[in-house]
């Protein structure tokens, strides 16, 4: 897409939005589209940054529960974590948060920001309707478990908190879902919180990692 | 700051749980006494014992049962509600005499 | 101003560890300039200018200088401009920094208040109790005069806030204190293989080692200091942290830390308390004049800060380290006039024939009986030593002493603050006159002098037997720790020499005397919690750190108890004095916004809280409350509104017995309830009081969409799930709040508006009547449309995906222009609902209300087996009523009653307002109020108390609009 149709899409444009897209505005982010809805490409230059915020909350995401949800994601395909409060890659970029014995969410491709299937493909299994009850933010970069030790109770330093572990937790005094991201390089925090808090927990990010220079990113931070 | 084991998060905070009070066995409200029924909620057990209590774990939205001693706080094990709670409970409709 | 550029006191190098000798630093003390360097602390800068006095005392305004060098004492409590307190021997200097003294009238130096000491004799302890306890109100006459003459320092109210900010620490082992015992912890945990965090409250680490004499050729501190530093540094598995205070134990070793302007939280697997041990002063009179100082504050001033304490010296000392503390003065041209020793022949040989090798004269079995001071007691000149007759008691014979210094030591007191917020046990041990520490919590150990060991070697070897209970712990060894004991005695049994004269000081803090301490038991006060009280004891800044051991044996002795029995006071955090800025950090308050929150503050919205959300109470000028409300509340009545209503509570229920666990929860009965209808829905909690409502949608045999008040929803969904995690139905429950966002279109025109936008669904009132439910497409949007009436006029809930949110607002207000849509506010809404007789649960019910009270009786099914409250409903419902809810009216021009105004009958409380307004709609105040049970039908009257009047108001059926319903079921 060419930089003259990028700086036409505007967030209102569409029907779907995130609950930070004025802030992202208000930055003079650049957008495309992205699961028919506005996700920000570039915060403008990031390339020194150490740590960046993202905000991913227009990337499909869905999630499945009951007795059958487990058997039925991998019968779809995916890969399911053999415990709870882990999180692995499937073949296709999607990522299976397992948050419990019988619960499980489904994070779209980060590039693509979609998904193959969504909770409407699973008859047998309860849906969670996490695309809108939660936002879902992207923590990357360095200093990870100090900034976030600003934040959380939880121990999230390498050894405690490897690849593929989530916490489901307190974060700056709202529940959230901390998953640290498998077989990607660098560290990734996925946060996924109440999208009604997300422009709270947003502000609280970016001033813990203030400290460390981090700062609010776009996709292209990533790729 | 006390710390708890979830049976699903493992160690944790105490703030990040929310106490539901002890495990009790509800008395048949078709049937019970108005003094057992009384009892029943209104009553608790306050001796120095091991108790066992329902605790939520707030962030992850789960239930689970601790048995904790109330003299020296002390949390002896927390296990999944499935435990104690394994098979559907009914309930009888209410006696129904005096009621036409 | 004149400048004061001296550091005349100053000793050369290697002298002043903490000196950065390239880098002079300025700043004002009491107006006048001074010059230090960096890494002096305040004190030692002014010492280095020969200025002793810093402070005065609290009580009685006695002149005060150092006394422990290390933050110990309150002597030194100094203003930093608008921050009082602040340590001087703590705080370092930086440049242009503005210091004064505290506690003066006048001047510093000319304290026109100094002359309270003359009245000490007629201010006896307890004197502020005793004097202003009667009669009734005096002492809300002298309290201003007091407190303007005890006050510690001033607040500048006009501070500007600073950032302070708090941070968790994870570690396996944390070891607090960095001297001989904390180090060779360290060290042995970290080889042993556990990370370790090492914590001093020094802008150094070495504790003792960096200022103690440990042998006569004093070398071997400095090498030991050395080789454990370097050890220390080379270790990847142990972090330092200096200029850290650790401020309190709780539970599960969760531990605060103070550095500069943060706060950490630390959580350690293990913890190893290295405190050390605070020397302790000897009482004798006039103990507190400037130039009196603990032996290790003179070894801090001369290694720390290359301060030569004075010219002429006696040390006073009850154990062997007074001698070292001799030698070092000796080697640093201090005239050591005397040693003297409270002890008679304990001495070993080798430390007396190094005094008199260097020719230091020794009176053992001595004491000093009081210390001498020019008149304004600026600083010692001499010192009255006499010999030692009995315990407590002196001879007649005087030896006066010139001297500008007295080093004193009675011993040691155990740094327990930490341990015994743990819950461990402190109790002394005669033979040894000294506390000792036991029955610590299983991850909690402790090492070195706090644990009553002394003798470096034997220090060391405890550091490693701590580490090594903790390494066991961690499951990292399985050794045996070693033993470890100390043959050393080093605390004095009785240093108290009580003077006819008082000003003998048991507690510098707070102006306490010997004699104060006992005459408290005298006056019956014989627990060591009630001296404290009624004294104030150990109340002041060093919270006893000096205080306690003289208390103790002085209540001990004039109770005839044992010093066990009598203890000291609790140890409670904090530690140290804290600033609540550090408590409060970086202050996290959650709110929560609706996705179209931003669009209600483009149009104006004035904003009040609902929990953690915002919301519209109306919109327009603030100050134009009830204008705004009667106008939205026509418009709705009249034409067509909207409201943002997303805060309501949703939860889902879906599975084969989601019908069944309906029913089981909410009063009314579901198993029923067609698909494509809304219910009313209200839960009763087992008390049988109502404690929550909503409205149930079902959408499908297996699947209920039920809503929740905005306060109650995490209530009603937790127990839910806790009643499932019991019952175990198959019913999937999931709390939607933020999932779904909603808004409310009312008014007669809501129909018109909403057509415009949804042609896939019939929206007639034969094809979607009133309390239908169904899912539609609102412009590309799909929505839960549920046709009910809390205003009491045509309405539509509209719910939708949070995501759509901002769009279906702007998709109605743009599809509402051409109908005059105007949005309004939760204070709107709440008129609006009053009118139709609605109750708000919480608002107008309490914790008592149970569903008779509410006539909601008709919403209540006992055909059913079971609802949560079910029984108790039965047992309240079968009791004789004594209160109803009920509608009252007023005239317009009557005074209006509040919510929370009393009902009464004669002069029984029957009841109170719940909701009261005027109304618009019926040109008259209605309102909602508990009333006694016989006057709560209609055409009663009921008494209301407003603002001390009594207005006599009607009960009316309700609703007080539109009776019939004709409105809403349009």
């Amino acid at each position: 897409m060419s930089d003259v149709m990028k700086s036409t899409i505007t967030p209102e444009t569409y029907l779907v939005r995130s609950p930070l897209y004025r802030l992202h505005k208000a930055a003079g982010a650049h957008f495309d589209e992205c699961s028919s809805a506005a996700q920000v490409t570039s915060y403008g230059d990031r390339s020194a940054v150490s740590t960046a915020l993202i905000d991913l909350s227009v990337n499909h995401r869905f999630g499945v529960r009951g007795p059958n949800a487990l058997a039925a994601l991998a019968a779809a395909g995916l890969s399911v974590p053999d415990k709870p409060n882990q999180c692995v890659n499937s073949s296709n970029g999607e990522t299976v948060l397992r948050l419990s014995n019988t619960e499980c969410w489904v994070l779209g491709a980060m590039e693509s920001g979609a998904c193959s299937a969504d909770s409407s493909a699973f008859a047998d299994c309860y849906p969670v309707y996490c695309q809108d009850s939660h936002a879902c933010l992207l923590l990357s970069g360095e200093h990870l478990p100090d900034i976030m030790a600003k934040l959380c109770g939880v121990d999230l330093s390498e050894h405690a908190f490897p690849k593929g572990a989530i916490a489901q937790t307190s974060v700056a005094r709202i529940n959230a879902i901390i998953s640290h991201l498998p077989d990607r390089e660098g560290t990734h925090f996925v946060i996924l919180c109440d999208s009604a808090a997300a422009e709270y927990l947003w502000g609280c990010l970016l001033d813990a990692m203030g400290e460390f220079g981090g700062q609010a990113a776009g996709l292209d931070y990533l790729f | 700051m006390k710390m708890m084991n979830c049976p699903l998060n493992g160690l944790r905070n105490i703030s990040e749980f929310v106490h539901g009070g002890e495990v009790k066995e509800m008395p048949d409200p078709n049937s019970c006494s108005d003094d057992a029924w009384a009892e029943y909620v209104f009553y608790t057990e306050n001796g120095i014992s091991v108790v066992t209590e329902w605790w939520l774990h707030a962030p992850s939205g789960y239930w689970f049962i601790a048995e904790r001693h109330t003299g020296s706080d002390e949390i002896l094990k927390t296990y999944d509600p499935s435990v104690l709670f394994n098979k559907r409970v009914e309930f009888s409709a209410p006696v129904t005499e005096g009621m036409a | 101003m004149t400048s004061m550029i001296d550091n005349s006191m100053r000793l050369n190098a290697p002298m002043g560890l903490l000196l950065n000798r390239d880098n002079a630093v300025e700043f004002l003390f009491e107006g006048q300039r001074y010059q230090g360097y960096a890494g002096d602390c305040i004190a030692s800068a002014l010492l280095a200018n020969d200025r002793w006095l810093m402070s005065r005392s609290f009580k009685y305004h006695r002149p005060r200088g150092p006394l422990t060098m290390a933050g110990q004492d309150a002597n030194t409590l100094v203003q930093l401009g608008g921050d009082p307190n602040a340590l001087a021997d703590r705080t370092p200097i930086a440049p242009n920094m503005q210091i004064e003294g505290q506690n003066y009238n006048g001047t510093l130096d000319k304290d026109r208040d100094a002359m309270l000491g003359h009245f000490g004799r007629f201010m006896p302890v307890g004197f502020y109790y005793r004097s202003f306890f009667k009669p009734m109100g005096v002492w809300d006459k002298w309290e201003g005069v007091i407190r303007e003459k005890a006050g510690l320092g001033r607040l500048d109210l006009n501070f500007e806030p600073e950032y302070y900010d708090k941070k968790y620490l994870f570690t396996d082992v944390m070891v607090v204190g960095s001297g001989p015992a904390g180090l060779s912890a360290a060290l042995k945990a970290a080889d042993g293989g556990a990370q370790v965090l090492l914590v001093e409250e020094m802008p150094l680490v070495g504790g003792a080692l960096a200022y103690n004499r440990f042998d006569i050729e004093g070398i071997e501190a400095d090498r030991l200091r050395a080789e454990l530093i370097a050890k220390v540094e080379a270790h990847d598995k142990i972090t330092v942290m200096v200029d850290t205070v650790c401020n309190a134990w709780f539970t599960d070793n969760y531990l605060p830390l103070i550095q500069g302007k943060r706060l950490f939280k630390v959580r350690a697997k293990e913890c190893i308390i290295a405190s050390g041990a605070y020397e302790q002063h000897v009482v004798f009179r006039n103990n507190d004049l400037p130039g009196v100082v603990m032996c290790s504050a003179a070894t801090r001033m001369m290694k720390l800060y290359a301060i030569k304490p004075g010219q002429s010296a006696v040390v006073l000392t009850g154990n062997d380290d007074g001698y070292l503390t001799a030698l070092e003065l000796n080697d640093h041209g201090v005239n050591v006039k005397a040693v003297v020793d409270m002890r008679e022949g304990a001495a070993p040989m080798d430390l007396i024939d190094a005094l008199s090798k260097r020719g230091i004269t020794l009176h053992q079995g001595y004491t000093v009986y009081e210390a001498l001071a020019e008149k304004g007691n600026k600083r010692v000149k001499a010192v009255d030593v006499r010999k030692i007759t009995a315990k407590g008691e002196v001879g007649n014979a005087s030896r006066v002493i010139d001297c500008d210094l007295l080093c004193m030591s009675a011993g040691y007191m155990p740094a327990y603050q930490l341990l015994c917020q743990a819950g461990a046990q402190l109790s002394y041990a005669d033979d040894l006159a000294e506390f000792t520490l036991s029955k610590l919590p299983e991850h909690l150990h402790i090492a070195g002098s706090v644990n009553g060991i002394h003798q470096l070697d034997s220090v060391m070897a405890d550091g490693q037997r701590a580490a090594q209970l903790a390494l066991n712990n961690l499951n990292l060894s399985d050794e045996l720790p070693g033993k470890v004991s100390c043959s050393v005695k080093p605390n004095f049994d009785w240093p108290i020499f009580s003077h006819p004269k008082g000003k003998d000081f048991v507690d510098f803090d707070e102006d306490l005397q010997a004699k104060d301490i006992v005459n408290a038991t005298r006056l019956g006060y014989r627990d060591v919690q009630l001296v404290k009280r009624f004294s104030t004891v150990g109340m002041g800044p060093s919270q006893g750190r000096h205080s306690a051991l003289p208390t103790a044996r002085l209540v001990a002795n004039s109770t005839d108890r044992t010093v066990t029995e009598t203890g000291v006071t609790t140890a409670r955090p904090p530690f140290a004095p804290e600033k609540l800025a550090h408590i409060a950090g970086r202050i996290f308050d959650p709110y929560r916004r609706t996705p179209m929150h931003h669009r209600h503050l483009e149009l104006g919205a004035k904003m009040i809280p609902a929990g953690n959300w915002r919301r519209p109470a109306f919109y327009g000028d603030p100050n134009e409350r009830d204008a705004c409300i009667h106008t939205e509340s026509v418009h709705v009545r009249n034409k067509v509104g909207l409201i943002d209503v997303s805060t309501l509570g949703g939860i889902e229920l879906k599975g084969p017995d989601a019908a069944e666990f309906m029913n089981r929860i909410y009063t009314f009965a579901f198993l029923k309830q067609p698909v494509g209808k809304t219910r009313y829905a209200v839960y009763t909690n087992e008390h049988g009081v109502v404690i929550d409502d909503g409205v149930a949608c079902r959408i499908a045999e297996d699947h209920f969409y039920v809503t929740a008040t905005t306060s109650g929803v995490d209530r009603v969904y937790r127990d839910m799930t806790k009643w499932n995690a019991q019952w175990r139905l198959d019913v999937d429950i999931l709390n939607v709040t933020s999932a779904y966002c909603a808004v409310n279109l009312a008014g007669p025109d809501a129909r018109k508006v909403l057509e415009t936008l949804v042609t896939d669904t019939d929206l007639s009132p034969e094809g979607f009547p009133f309390l239908a439910y169904g899912e539609a497409d609102v412009a590309g949007i799909p929505a839960r449309l549920l046709r009910v009436g809390f205003v009491g006029e045509l309405g539509y809930e509209i719910h939708v995906p949070s995501r759509y949110g901002e769009a279906l607002w702007d998709l109605l207000m743009d599809a509402g222009k051409a109908f005059d849509i105007k949005p309004f506010g939760v204070e709107t809404q709440r008129l609006l609902r009053l009118e139709k007789g609605h109750v708000i649960v919480s608002q107008d019910t309490d914790g008592m209300s149970h569903p008779g009270e509410l006539s909601m009786t008709w919403a209540v099914n006992r055909k059913k087996p079971f609802f949560v409250g079910c029984r108790s409903v039965d047992i309240v419902m079968a009791q004789p009523q004594t209160r109803k809810l009920v509608g009252f009216v007023l005239p317009a021009e009557s005074k209006k009653p509040e919510e929370g105004h009393l009902v009464l009958e004669g002069d029984a409380i029957t009841g109170n307002v719940t909701s009261c307004e005027y109304s618009p709609a019926l040109k008259q105040i209605v309102g909602l109020a508990f009333a006694g049970i016989n006057s709560s039908q209609p055409g009663d009257h009921i008494y209301i108390r407003v603002d001390g009047q009594l207005v006599e108001a009607e009960v009316v059926n309700l609703p007080f609009y539109d009776p019939d319903n004709l409105r809403q079921e349009m």
